[in-house]
């Protein structure tokens, strides 16, 4: 049986789920750590284990993994990384400004740069997320097999004009019809980094992909009324349960 | 996406190319020669010559100056070496002939014009100082780290240090996280919420 720990944010949420509905707990011994993103800068290695520097961090650390505040290394033989800012949006809000060359839109109203320079430009934006945070304190002790699941794309269903302003363009990639070679850089970073960082990536699973930017609506929580009508935009960041199910299967295959 | 254009990089490569002699449309390549067939009565090679690169970009500013009158430029030539010539030369000499004109170019342009510069990434990768350490074991591609010294050579000059471009408000990379990070916070709540459900005893 291996030692998994996982330290996710709330896309662990999913995830979880579908560990227990696929049986992945009588092959595995799994240790949950959940953590919000904005503690991530708070965790310090000391003494081979991950600690936190502040109460409400420990305090989240310990919620998860039946009161562990610190995750010790050495206790485990892989590490399963969930969220921390692997998002796909970060390539969109390039594109807010920016087109490359492998993008068969409107040529018009975006500065044209090459695939090249697009890809590393998004890889630098992607790296900057907090998973890598993650990943380098783990690394800077261990090289056990990491794994790092990215979040969902945005579950599809909801207008464009509900969307707030700061919304990564989303709709217009898809308007335009860049959303499927958004998805292919995406991909390439994921690719690009997982290398870098001697890691493997999963990234959004394509099982339950539409029109390559969003999922389906039935693998986001807007299928929840409840959550979709006091939170769309949370209900639509964040996959179902019957996401949950798929990934789980990619995680674990 | 020219009339909003501030300042163009404009990096020159070779002097060799093709024309078409009825139009006289250049081509990069010899027409045919990939796909079909070459047909030399209806195409001729030109090995452009200083003055004609010189006009041609004049032209260019003139253009581009009518599109947007305070558009500046910055030019480089390309340490890229040819790796054939359509000439008769050999290829080496055809590379420093290329080179030579289209340095000579640059550096006129840019002693002439107070909207137009130079920056000398040809200098950096194929100058004797480098020892050839900058180009792949092809002896013609950059390599990474020849591509990084020269960008980081032209964000220090031009921006005070490559870490003063990164921490640039403005920078689109900072831009894009800022956008992300914006509806992270306004998420904050409901990843509690969350996280709480999916991992509280």
């Amino acid at each position: 049986m291996t030692n998994i720990c996982l330290i996710g944010d709330s896309h662990s949420s999913a995830l979880r789920f579908g560990i227990e509905a696929n049986g992945v707990s009588t092959r595995h011994a799994l240790t949950y750590f959940g953590l919000h993103c904005r503690h991530v800068p708070a965790l310090r290695i000391r003494e081979r284990k991950v600690e936190a520097e502040t109460e409400e961090a420990r305090y989240e650390l310990a919620m998860a993994s039946g009161g562990q505040e610190m995750i010790t290394i050495d206790s485990y033989d892989e590490f399963l990384i969930v969220g921390f800012g692997l998002y796909i949006g970060y390539v969109v809000s390039l594109y807010r400004n920016y087109r490359s060359d492998c993008m068969p839109g409107p040529t018009r109203g975006r500065y044209l740069l090459s695939d090249s320079c697009f890809l590393a430009t998004s890889q630098r934006l992607v790296e900057g997320v907090e998973a890598f945070t993650v990943i380098r304190l783990i690394r800077s002790i261990t090289d056990k097999p990491i794994t790092l699941v990215a979040t969902p794309n945005p579950g599809a269903g909801l207008e464009k004009n509900d969307m707030p302003a700061d919304f990564p363009p989303f709709y217009a990639a898809l308007e335009h019809g860049d959303a499927e070679a958004i998805a292919m850089i995406f991909r390439e970073v994921c690719n690009r980094l997982a290398a870098t960082h001697g890691v493997r990536i999963v990234p959004p699973i394509t099982e339950a992909s539409e029109n390559g930017l969003f999922n389906r609506r039935e693998f986001s929580l807007l299928t929840d009324q409840n959550i979709a009508t006091s939170d769309p935009i949370g209900a639509m960041l964040h996959g179902s349960d019957t996401y949950g199910v798929i990934l789980a299967r990619s995680v674990f295959p | 996406m020219l009339e909003q254009t501030d300042l163009l990089v404009f990096t020159m490569g070779l002097t060799e190319a093709w024309i078409h002699r009825e139009d006289g449309t250049v081509y990069p390549t010899a027409p045919g020669a990939i796909v079909g067939s070459y047909d030399p009565l209806i195409y001729t090679f030109k090995n452009f010559n200083y003055d004609e690169v010189l006009q041609d970009f004049l032209e260019l500013r003139n253009l581009l100056k009518a599109l947007k009158s305070d558009i500046r430029f910055m030019l480089t030539v390309s340490p890229v070496p040819l790796t054939a010539t359509a000439g008769h030369e050999h290829v080496l000499a055809a590379t420093t002939y290329s080179k030579s004109v289209l340095r000579a170019v640059a550096g006129y342009l840019a002693m002439s014009f107070q909207d137009i510069d130079y920056f000398p990434s040809f200098e950096i990768i194929a100058g004797a100082q480098a020892r050839g350490f900058f180009y792949e074991s092809n002896l013609r591609s950059i390599s990474a780290a020849g591509v990084d010294v020269v960008m980081r050579t032209f964000f220090r000059e031009h921006f005070g240090s490559v870490e003063s471009v990164a921490e640039t408000p403005h920078n689109e990379v900072q831009s894009a996280r800022c956008s992300v990070a914006a509806i992270d916070a306004l998420q904050e709540v409901f990843c509690d919420e969350m996280l709480l459900e999916a991992f509280a005893p």
